[in-house]
């Protein structure tokens, strides 16, 4: 497994990761998660041996990878924009790591050719093995950049915005074909995104960075469901807010009661995603419904209520139309309290 | 207005019949008649001396061990030049290309001012340090081969780290992360990534270093001492001193087809990698992170700084090394003229000498040469025009001292006898000079959009207006900066001269030459202050040609 303690790296004056604590299980997808400038692919970087550390340690079933020089970790890395090698075709490429003297030792020629066409079937493109790799589209140098990586069988393969040049169809496709891929090969895979359907999508567990640290982490469908920050909701798409009073463990909010064990007494936040609302006649918290988006697959309804506006997400169906007075309710769950600021 | 006039993209109607006369004969008839004309007379000379073919004068001289070495000599210190340029510049490119540091910018800026110093400039400044009076006396290689070399790889140093270098700080880095993080070593990932895509870029470098190297004559005469002659300066002895035109000429012929193979040679070479994917300049540079990328800047860029600065400065202070204590005496004394000789004006006239013919080449080089650039990008493109674009490149591959012999020989009949003109040095430069007019001008003409014609069009300006607000600044730069390079190149210019030049009319290099080859202290100084004064005029027109250009990537 990889373990990484107490990272630090600096550069240039600027301290890019501050203190990061990470380890990853043999056969898990990790995916770190945030905003441009928070670190991550610094983190990549510095696990492959392209940056040199400040303190810390990089380790790998438990002996440590300082002075050992990337090309010896036996890592996997998938680049952001591919920096596939334009002077090689496509099979030149992705059997370019299986020619590298390695932990294992060098191969015959025969065997590398195999061992290149087979993974490059695995990733759907058998038959591009002699085509030049800057006349494909932006889905195949991908996929050959992904070949690349795994034709070694790095004992860890990283990825960095592996999605992030295609386009959002194509990238909604190709998550769930990289995950069964991964799945299927018991890969270890620590991918770094700034895009949330991507990282849930591929991941096991997911890392929130921030500004260089750990904001939160957890299994993928947890950490989605509740966040444990103030700032990882709000990144998580928890864009509804209210102010509240928690007593004894029971934050007070205009949207309804909302569990808070773990908050002293005092103001707290309340904060719930679009979704987290239903309309509901009955409800006590009324407002007025002063804007409508369409969403596809559900409308957002931008509704004013006596505490500020908030946004719900309602199913096409049966959609007030604007201005019309609704019951909102909290649904069970949907709420989350945070310290004030 | 005829449809097919509204419908030219420009707006402009360069289509003229006239125009296109003008903008395309002019040039191609001075190329003709003062390019053209005197290669053919050389190879007359050469091939047919007395009227008929006669191959004799070529079987002599190919037979004769003496010239035999002299073409050996020619070829190997440049293929020894160019290969000791690459392994000093490239470091330094690459130091440049991924390193971003305080003062880099200052520096690339600097490295290119020994590119442009005259040749006798350097000759002297090496003189300065490696002579009986310099600081470095005791290496005892005043002369000969090593100060040669020497010379040439601080001439070309900048030719590797701009043209090498500018491709390199455009290739992403991560690309040799990508091989690395697969198995290959740091040494093998440049071998098998970052070399085959510079490889191009190293090609062009190496084939302008050995062009210019084999070419060298200025460094060769000052430093090479009476045993080392390469072609040039052997052409120069034999037309000007030993009077033989017929060894001239085969050795001229010599000369021009071995600079037309080695042209071909690297041209094959230079096919570049297609589509490559650049970055930014700033993109791919960072600073050093720790001790160990710091020692490898330092360790690069300081010798090179200090050999690249040491000639500079040396001379410079020799210039005001007087007997009696740092002075202007030499200064002064370049306003006399020499006690025992007066047949000679004061050297200080060569300076007004040089001014003026600089003004003169100059004046001829942007009207001839700006036409040409006009007619280059202008909205027809057709056979004359690209005839043009082609052919206006081939003085480049002649030498200067290949133009000046090829003068001597040609304009001696009837019109044509310009020998005793003044016009004929300004000529002679202009020709040396038009390539590089064009291609300083061709770019920045080419780079306006003719999107902005189109707007300017749509928001009411008509053709004349249009032109003048939108094609008239740019098209005013273009023609300062390229007016720009011929007068420095005139100013430096010492190759054609030296076959031209009139005893009584010398220009600044031609002079500094003669005080070089005249004995005492004396003379050494006032040469050291004469090429102090050459480096400074030339130094401030190339400062002013930079201040206005419009960019260009790797290109000169």
């Amino acid at each position: 497994m990889l373990e990484v303690g107490d990272l630090r790296v600096e550069y240039g004056g600027v301290v890019a990761i501050d203190g990061v604590s990470l380890g990853i299980e043999r056969g898990e997808i990790v995916s770190v998660l945030g905003p441009s400038g928070s670190g991550k692919s610094t983190l990549l970087r510095a696990v492959a041996g392209l940056e040199p550390l400040t303190a810390g340690r990089v380790s790998w079933d438990g002996a440590d990878l300082a002075g050992v020089p990337t090309h010896q970790r036996g890592f996997g890395l998938m680049f952001q924009d591919h920096a596939l090698f334009p002077h090689r075709d496509v099979l030149g490429n992705v059997a370019f790591g299986l020619r590298m003297p390695g932990r294992r030792a060098e191969r015959r020629p025969s065997e590398i050719e195999s061992r290149s066409r087979e993974v490059l079937a695995s990733t759907g493109l058998a038959g591009y093995e002699h085509r030049n790799v800057y006349e494909l589209s932006g889905g195949e140098q991908q996929r050959v950049a992904l070949a690349r990586a795994l034709a070694p069988n790095p004992r860890l393969l990283m990825l960095d915005e592996p999605l992030g040049s295609l386009d959002r169809l194509l990238r909604e496709r190709l998550v769930q074909q990289l995950r069964e891929l991964f799945t299927e090969l018991g890969a270890t895979v620590l991918a770094v995104t700034h895009d949330h359907e991507e990282a849930f999508a591929l991941a096991d567990r997911v890392v929130i960075m921030r500004e260089g640290g750990i904001e939160d982490v957890g299994r993928a469908d947890e950490l989605w469901r509740r966040p444990a920050t103030r700032f990882a909701a709000e990144f998580l798409g928890f864009e509804n807010r209210v102010d509240a009073t928690v007593v004894d463990g029971i934050a007070a909010s205009p949207w309804g009661p909302v569990a808070a064990s773990s908050l002293p007494d005092g103001p707290a936040v309340v904060m719930a995603r679009a979704g987290g609302f239903r309309l509901d006649d009955a409800a006590a918290l009324r407002g007025e419904v002063t804007g409508r988006l369409f969403r596809r697959d559900h409308f957002l309804l931008r509704i004013a209520t006596g505490h500020g506006a908030i946004e719900v997400a309602v199913d096409p169906g049966d959609v007030p139309p604007a201005g019309s007075l609704v019951g909102v309710a909290l649904r069970d769950g949907a709420g989350l309290a945070f310290p004030q600021a | 207005m005829t449809r097919r006039a509204t419908r030219s993209r420009s707006g402009r109607s360069r289509a003229r019949p006239a125009w296109r006369a003008v903008s395309i004969g002019v040039p191609l008839a001075f190329l003709l008649m003062f390019f053209v004309y005197p290669v053919v007379m050389i190879m007359g000379r050469s091939l047919a001396p007395h009227g008929h073919l006669d191959l004799g004068a070529i079987g002599d001289v190919l037979g004769d061990g003496y010239y035999r070495h002299v073409a050996w000599f020619t070829l190997w210190q440049a293929v020894l030049s160019t290969l000791l340029t690459l392994l000093i510049g490239l470091p330094v490119a690459y130091v440049l290309a991924r390193y971003d540091f305080p003062g880099k910018h200052a520096l690339r800026a600097a490295l290119i001012v020994p590119f442009v110093l005259p040749t006798l400039v350097v000759g002297s400044a090496f003189l300065a340090v490696l002579g009986p009076t310099g600081p470095l006396r005791s290496l005892g290689i005043a002369q000969g081969l090593a100060p040669i070399l020497l010379a040439h790889v601080f001439f070309n140093v900048a030719v590797v780290v701009r043209t090498v270098g500018g491709m390199w700080s455009h290739l992403d880095p991560r690309m040799e992360e990508a091989a690395r993080v697969l198995g290959a070593s740091r040494t093998r990932a440049f071998r098998e990534v970052t070399w085959p895509i510079l490889r191009p870029a190293i090609a062009s470098a190496a084939s302008i270093v050995f062009l210019f190297t084999f070419t060298s004559f200025g460094v060769i005469l000052v430093l090479g001492g009476a045993r080392h002659a390469t072609l040039e300066v052997e052409i120069y002895r034999q037309a000007t001193e030993l009077f033989d035109l017929r060894v001239a000429a085969v050795l001229s012929l010599l000369q021009l087809t071995a600079v037309i193979a080695a042209i071909g040679w690297f041209g094959r070479r230079e096919r570049r990698t297609p589509a490559l994917r650049l970055r930014a300049a700033d993109e791919t540079a960072r600073r050093p992170a720790n001790r160990a990328q710091w020692f490898e800047v330092l360790a690069v860029l300081t010798p090179v700084v200090v050999f690249l600065a040491t000639p500079v400065v040396v001379l410079v202070a020799r210039s005001f090394a007087t007997s009696g204590g740092p002075s202007l005496g030499f200064y002064r004394a370049l306003g006399s003229t020499h006690r025992a000789s007066s047949a000679f004006p004061p050297p200080i006239d060569a300076v007004r000498n040089s001014l003026v013919i600089a003004l003169g080449t100059t004046l001829i080089a942007v009207v001839v040469g700006g036409l040409a650039a006009l007619a280059i990008t202008g909205s027809r493109r057709g056979t004359p025009e690209r005839l043009l674009d082609h052919s206006l490149m081939l003085p480049l591959g002649v030498s200067a001292v290949t133009i000046g012999f090829g003068f001597l020989v040609a304009l001696d009949r009837g019109v044509l006898d310009l020998r005793t003109s003044p016009l004929i040095l300004p000529i002679a430069h202009a020709l040396i000079a038009i390539p590089f007019v064009v291609r300083v001008a061709v770019p920045m003409l080419r780079s306006i959009d003719p999107k902005l014609r189109d707007a300017a069009a749509v928001l009411g300006a008509p053709p004349a207006r249009v032109w003048r607000e939108i094609d008239l600044p740019i098209v005013a730069r273009a023609f300062l900066v390229a007016a720009g390079f011929a007068f420095a190149i005139s100013l430096g210019e010492f190759g054609a001269t030296a076959f031209l030049a009139r005893p009584d009319f010398p220009t600044l290099p031609i002079e500094i030459q003669r005080l070089l080859g005249l004995p005492g202290a004396s003379n050494f100084g006032q040469a050291m202050a004469a090429s102090t004064i050459l480096m400074i005029i030339t130094g401030v027109a190339v400062f002013t040609i930079d201040r206005f250009r419009v960019g260009t990537s790797a290109s000169f």
